[in-house]
């Protein structure tokens, strides 16, 4: 039964590779008009779960709703709605800039008749204008990151999935992106970001989701985290997630087992 | 110590990935059997004649031989003239280890490699002493000479690359250039357009050839000519070391960009990136224009200016002036003995399997990487992938044409049978191609990995066995009946629209199914 008013709906889902389960019974949901951070360590599944979404891997098991829409039922009429942005950004890099947003604006079925204009707008806003007509092998990481920005908003859409989407971004680009994301919240739609960057995600996003090993540990506001890690209203991301995960635990575990190692050579 | 954990490193880190599965090993594995099954054969059946003919023309052929190698090392010695691996730069280069010590280890891992693609020389070598019934002490000392001459060419690419990287001096570059036309320019002696020969000048791989050549005829080695030929690798040997203590690890670069075997994605994609950066802004006047037509149009010339740019078409064009000679030499051979045939249908059916799955090999390892952008859009890959058959098949087609009509102009017009047979073989080439990309390729592989061997083989064997009706019709052309070639061309066209319509058809249903 689908929740009205969700975005993206979540529910049981699992996912394994070569019978290793990277995701195990996730549930998760974003509403309209909120940043939605996805959280874990590296190997979490964070990745697989935007995959799966846009379409990119297919799920074991599970229910994924994109705006209502299962995308089981209908496998492409549900990405009209999606943008992403992948966290390895393969971009076509015989293409020029222009050409590229071009390309991906007549996949994306945008009217032939707005595409220069739309173009011309990310281009303008990310500080890509005057590298229009240069080839994609040309730009720096930085700036093929913000040109993979652009090719995820030319269509508006209204669910955006972004897998690490700061990465190689100066300060000022990183700026430029989060008002960005802020102004299309502000429109009523919506930002998936999966990151490990928990600065970031404690200063963009509205509700935060952590994972482990695939599997849920707890959502919600940052408040609402600090209270279930019991960190103390000051506490960082940080520290809420160190504890959540488990981390912390194992981190303190480690120093101990090398104090062990070690202590006999100390002595 | 130092030296050989560099040597084993770059074999490693070059030929190691050899081992990544058991099929890419037995793969290098049976290929070198195979080169050297050749080179043994080469130096059994090569004509007596050649070998104690006219001494001459042995001569000039075997220091034209000689000589581009020496052009080939000339040539990479403009690029560094060493093998740097982007590993070596970070961890090797970044710790006190001497140049020299680097200089004299990628010399020795130059040398192993040489001898692993080269490797058909030694039994080519034995087997022809064999033959000539030649005492063994001979035969080293001709094997001895051979490695001398490897070792001074591979010192003269090294010292010369190291000078290019420290002092990047344009005249060093124009003496390299200078330096390779003296050693190719007299192999136009060989086909009568000099009047030098090799035998005139005394170049290194002159003076080693008649000494080899000495050897092969049981004569006496010219001691004159044997000295003179040692004093280019004692020159060379002198200035390798004055060049080899200089410090060029700040200028050093990767030159390697795809190890032998199963060559990482990475890799590849570097080297793309390097084509498309060279060749891309000469091909930017033609541009993807988004206003004009509809969509499987859109991603056809897409795909086009994908082949044009990254370098895919001139690889492809490459091998066509390879297959345009043999084709030539082949018609104007037939001319002489009043066949015509034998030679263009070897060249154009070859030709026209081999257009689409090199395409495919070099999609596969550039623009695979790509299809999200299609997968995340809401579109189905079918659309994708009948526009990349399109462009596969034109190419396909309008290649071998290309080759026919230089044919043509020596041999005479072609039958419409071969024209045929080249269409089914093109089209079924390329379907197959593009089946095998969806089906069966890894989502990352490399250049020469198992799977792309296989889409080789599968696409051009399945093309000949699909296209044989045409193939056996165009040898009995001459037997049947113009009403019966009739009956045949059409049902054979006819046949070959309903093939052509099941396989797009599988791989439709296959793109559906791939995940990126």
């Amino acid at each position: 039964m689908a929740v009205e008013n969700l975005l993206l709906e979540i529910r049981n889902l699992w996912k394994s590779y070569d019978g290793h389960p990277a995701v195990r019974g996730m549930d998760l949901e974003v509403q309209p008009g909120e940043i939605f951070g996805l959280l874990g360590p590296n190997g979490a599944g964070k990745t697989t779960i935007l995959k799966i979404v846009v379409g990119l891997l297919k799920m074991d098991k599970g229910v994924v709703r994109v705006d209502g829409m299962d995308i089981e039922e209908d496998q492409y009429e549900y990405k009209r709605v999606l943008g992403y942005l992948p966290e390895s950004l393969a971009l076509p890099e015989y293409l020029t800039v222009e050409e590229f947003l071009g390309y991906v604006a007549r996949v994306r079925n945008v009217p032939k008749d707005v595409i220069a204009q739309k173009a011309d707008m990310y281009l303008r806003m990310l500080d890509l204008e005057d590298r229009k007509s240069d080839l994609i092998v040309s730009l720096s990481r930085g700036m093929k990151q913000k040109l993979g920005m652009s090719a995820a908003l030319i269509h508006d859409p209204d669910l955006l999935l972004l897998d690490e989407p700061l990465v190689g971004i100066d300060p000022s680009g990183q700026h430029t992106i989060k008002e960005g994301l802020r102004e299309m919240v502000r429109q009523g739609r919506s930002v998936l970001v999966s990151t490990h960057m928990l600065d970031t995600a404690e200063r963009l996003c509205d509700r935060v989701g952590i994972i482990h090993r695939g599997r849920n540990v707890v959502a919600g506001d940052i408040k609402r985290l600090r209270g279930l890690a019991e960190t103390g209203e000051n506490s960082t991301l940080e520290q809420v997630f160190l504890k959540l995960t488990g981390e912390e635990e194992e981190v303190v575990e480690e120093r101990k087992r090398r104090r062990g190692l070690f202590g006999w050579f100390r002595r | 110590m130092t030296l050989t954990t560099i040597v084993k490193f770059k074999i490693k880190e070059y030929f190691g990935s050899v081992r990544a599965s058991r099929g890419s090993f037995f793969l290098a594995l049976s290929g070198l059997a195979w080169l050297n099954a050749m080179g043994l054969i080469a130096g059994f059946v090569l004509p007596e004649a050649f070998l104690l003919g006219e001494p001459d023309v042995l001569l000039n052929a075997m220091a034209a031989f000689l000589s581009a190698y020496l052009a080939v090392f000339l040539m990479l010695s403009m690029r560094g003239g060493m093998t740097t691996f982007q590993a070596e730069l970070d961890f090797l280069m970044t710790s006190p280890v001497r140049p020299r010590v680097y200089l004299v280890a990628d010399l020795l891992f130059q040398l192993l490699s040489i001898h692993v693609f080269f490797s058909p020389m030694i039994p080519f070598v034995l087997a022809t002493g064999l033959r000539l019934g030649l005492p063994l002490s001979s035969l080293l000392i001709g094997i001895a000479l051979y490695e001398v001459y490897l070792v001074m060419g591979l010192m003269s690419m090294q010292g010369l690359g190291v000078i290019g990287l420290r002092w990047q001096s344009r005249w060093l570059t124009l003496l390299t250039f200078l330096l390779i036309g003296l050693l190719i320019l007299p192999s136009l002696g060989l086909v009568g357009f000099l009047s030098v020969n090799y035998s005139d000048i005394p170049l290194p791989a002159t003076l080693v050839s008649s000494q080899l050549i000495s050897l092969l005829r049981g004569v006496a080695i010219d001691l004159g000519a044997f000295s003179a030929f040692l004093a280019y690798p004692l020159v060379v040997s002198l200035l390798y070391l004055a060049v080899s203590s200089k410090n060029f690890f700040q200028y050093a670069r990767p030159t390697v960009a795809i190890a032998f075997g199963e060559a990482s994605f990475r890799a590849k994609s570097l080297q793309t990136r390097g084509l498309i950066k060279h060749l891309g802004p000469l091909t930017k006047l033609v541009t993807l224009d988004y206003r004009k037509g509809g969509l499987l149009g859109f991603l056809a010339r897409k795909e086009l200016i994908r082949v044009v740019r990254d370098g895919s078409l001139l690889m492809v064009l490459l091998i066509f002036a390879i297959y345009g000679a043999i084709g030539l030499t082949s018609a104007s051979l037939a001319q002489q003995n009043g066949d015509v045939a034998g030679g263009q249908m070897f060249s154009l059916v070859v030709y026209s399997a081999i257009v689409p799955t090199m395409l495919a090999v070099s999609w596969s390892t550039s623009e695979r990487a790509n299809l999200w952008i299609i997968l995340v859009s809401g579109r189905s890959l079918a659309k994708y992938f009948q526009a990349l058959f399109a462009v596969f098949a034109a190419l396909a087609v309008a290649i071998p044409l290309g080759l026919l009509i230089m044919v043509s102009l020596f041999a005479g017009a072609p039958s419409l049978w071969l024209l045929l047979g080249a269409l089914a073989v093109s089209s079924f080439s390329s379907a197959l191609s593009i089946y095998s990309l969806v089906a069966f390729s890894p989502v990352r592989q490399g250049a020469f990995s198992t799977a792309q061997f296989f889409t080789i083989g599968f696409s051009v064997l399945g093309a000949l066995l699909l296209s044989s009706p045409f193939l056996a019709v165009m040898t009995l052309e001459n037997a049947l009946s113009p009403l019966i070639q009739l009956v045949l061309g059409v049902s054979f066209l006819g046949y070959t629209g309903v093939a052509l319509y099941v396989l797009v058809g599988r791989i439709q249903k296959k793109a559906a199914e791939m995940e990126v």
